[in-house]
């Protein structure tokens, strides 16, 4: 939420994608991937949230992220 | 005074047919106003309860004046109790007992009185709570409240230590029983390894150390159900590779044992425990084979399979290095593995050598003294030229351990065989940090672990979304990804829908530079997209 936020390397991300999918990306696909990342990161972490309240944890720990990995990355299976 | 007190049972037996709200307001009244003035008793029973207090006949005209009551009441009560002749009789004498003035009489009376109070169990409860607060549970009840601070629990001793004079004879008895319940405590422990091993070993395993044989024996297990449900995701995802860069930091030395790490991740969805003491069981296993399970090995390889104890210590040390042997190339560049896993299937017989050289080329330190070790040996030409090649391979397995090691991002390699990176730590901790502190958590700090399993779901998540993208592609014979694509992706993923589009979601969720960047191109483009996919369709 900051206002200087520095922009997410452009650069990775379009070359996360062609090394998995071996094909080359459109202009501006990888704004895209990296907001449907963005919604995908935000489920995961709302989940996690919601794990460690029910684990009784304070704060969100890792155990609870990977537990919800997999429910979260099933969400987003297209 | 027993005469009197008879007399308004008798009363109330006899109003018993009224509407019991009636009643219970005449018994309130009978009760506090009533004790001494027998003579109302009938008249109480013909009028109103208000009525009772006027005492104006005496006492003997009590039992002429019965009978005349009763009929009243009987006109009162129902009719069905009314026609009964047996009912009447009864109630007449009842009341007609109360004439008895003779002691004889009197104690004839109360024994009726104290058989009907019997015969009916809710009688006296509904008389009075004098004689409820005398039942013998009240004051067992009261008993538990004086004790019950004070006492304590008996805990019972141990069956041996019993001094009473009594068992002095049958001690050795008491003796001998903990005698027989300590291997009963012990024994559940071994049974069950036991039977773990059963699978795999011949019974003589009690004489091994339990160990290997444990681990070996739940690694087994776990690795064969992970690969029957995960088989369908590529070698990057769960089943494969889980967290395996991520946990270099249990263990420096164990670049490749992570791949059995990630499947008891994948099982139990991270119980650090037991990723623990796989690891350090892992080091055991190390040591055992640069001290002591060398020349084990040489004896084997030189005697083809015997069957020796120290073979079946040999054979779990072997699949657990051809598990090692098989997994890590995944992880590291993959040409590279693949020859290398030819190369030595091509030229060793035995799965033995191929696990050994991985351990070998973790710890360096041994490799020289197991060469000498093996080449001195007396063995055949075959070997030696195992040895050669292992030698040969040991230095490249040794390159890239250290290698891996030194720098712990090294770029993964995707099912092409492309190298890629991961995100940059920085960028997601502070969208993560940001998502964390919104979804309500207080503490919006992510520790290094939390962020290492984010990483791993970031990664594991772009893996996925590039395959499916590729599949979208190729499905519209593409060679490149497309805007359609993603946005047919957002789609199945039920993030957009009719209300909520892609360029609304980028409003919400990207920064502004990133949005204006969308904004100049994509919504032309987005329709165009759209046409597109209608036009390819139709094509």
């Amino acid at each position: 939420m900051a206002a200087g936020q520095k922009l997410y390397p452009r650069g990775t991300v379009k070359k996360i994608v062609r090394a998995h999918s071996k094909r080359n990306l459109s202009k501006n696909v990888d704004v895209l991937i990296f907001l449907d990342y963005t919604l995908f990161l935000q489920t995961l972490m709302k989940e996690a949230g919601i794990n460690a309240k029910h684990a009784g944890e304070r704060g969100i720990s890792a155990k609870s992220v990977k537990k919800v990995t997999e429910l979260s990355l099933a969400k987003f299976k297209g | 005074m027993p005469a009197e007190e008879t007399a308004p049972e008798t009363i109330i037996n006899s109003t018993t047919a009224e509407p019991t709200s009636q009643l219970r307001r005449k018994n309130t009244t009978i009760h506090s106003e009533v004790e001494g003035t027998l003579a109302n008793m009938p008249y109480a029973n013909r009028q109103r309860p208000g009525d009772i207090s006027r005492p104006t006949t005496p006492p003997r005209r009590a039992s002429s004046a019965g009978p005349p009551s009763l009929h009243k009441s009987i006109h009162r009560t129902s009719g069905a109790q009314g026609t009964t002749p047996n009912a009447l009789s009864k109630v007449g004498g009842s009341l007609r007992k109360h004439v008895a003035v003779t002691p004889h009489g009197r104690a004839a009376q109360r024994e009726i009185e104290a058989r009907r109070a019997g015969l009916t169990p809710g009688n006296d409860r509904r008389r009075s709570g004098r004689q409820q607060r005398e039942t013998p549970r009240d004051t067992l009840r009261a008993l538990s409240r004086l004790l019950a601070p004070k006492s304590h629990l008996i805990v019972p001793t141990p069956t041996g230590s019993n001094p009473q004079g009594n068992f002095v004879l049958s001690n050795d008895d008491l003796d001998n029983e903990p005698d027989l319940e300590r291997p009963r405590f012990s024994l559940p422990l071994g049974t069950e390894d036991d039977d773990d091993d059963s699978l795999l070993l011949p019974p003589r395993s009690t004489s091994l150390e339990d160990e290997d044989v444990t681990m070996q024996s739940i690694e087994l297990g776990r690795r064969a159900i992970s690969e029957q449900s995960r088989s369908r995701l590529s070698r990057g995802s769960f089943g494969s590779v889980r967290q395996s860069d991520h946990f270099g930091n249990l263990s420096g030395l164990y670049v490749d044992g992570y791949g059995d790490d990630s499947l008891f991740l994948g099982q139990t969805s991270g119980d650090d425990e037991a990723i623990l003491d796989a690891d350090g069981r892992h080091g055991d296993n190390t040591e055992t084979l640069g001290e002591l399970g060398l020349d084990l090995r040489a004896m084997s390889q030189a005697m083809g399979q015997g069957n020796t104890s120290g073979q079946e210590m040999l054979s779990v040390d072997e699949t657990e290095n051809t598990f090692f042997f098989t997994v890590p190339p995944r992880d590291t560049t993959q040409d590279l593995s693949i020859e290398e896993q030819s190369m030595t299937r091509s030229v060793l017989p035995e799965p033995v050598p191929m696990g050994w050289d991985i351990d070998v080329g973790v710890l360096d330190t041994n490799e020289t003294t197991v060469l000498d070790w093996l080449v001195s040996s007396p063995s055949s030409m075959k070997m030696e030229t195992s040895v050669h090649a292992i030698a040969g391979q040991d230095a490249k397995l040794i390159g890239k351990n250290v290698q891996k090691v030194s720098r712990k991002k090294t770029p993964r390699v995707s099912k092409h065989g492309i190298q890629y990176p991961s995100l940059p730590m920085g960028v997601v901790k502070r969208m993560a940090t940001r998502f964390a502190g919104i979804s309500g958590s207080k503490t919006s700090k992510l520790n290094k672990e939390t962020l290492d399993a984010i990483m791993q779901a970031s990664d594991w998540f772009f893996e996925q979304v590039s395959d499916d993208l590729d599949a979208y592609a190729q499905h519209a014979r593409r060679r490149t990804i497309d805007e359609s694509d993603i946005v047919t992706l957002m789609a199945r993923q039920r993030q957009t829908n009719a209300t909520t589009t892609p360029f609304s979601l980028a409003q919400k969720h990207l920064p502004r530079e990133l949005l204006q960047e969308l904004r100049m191109v994509p919504p032309p483009k987005l329709k165009n997209g759209r046409q597109l996919q209608v036009v390819e369709e139709g094509v």
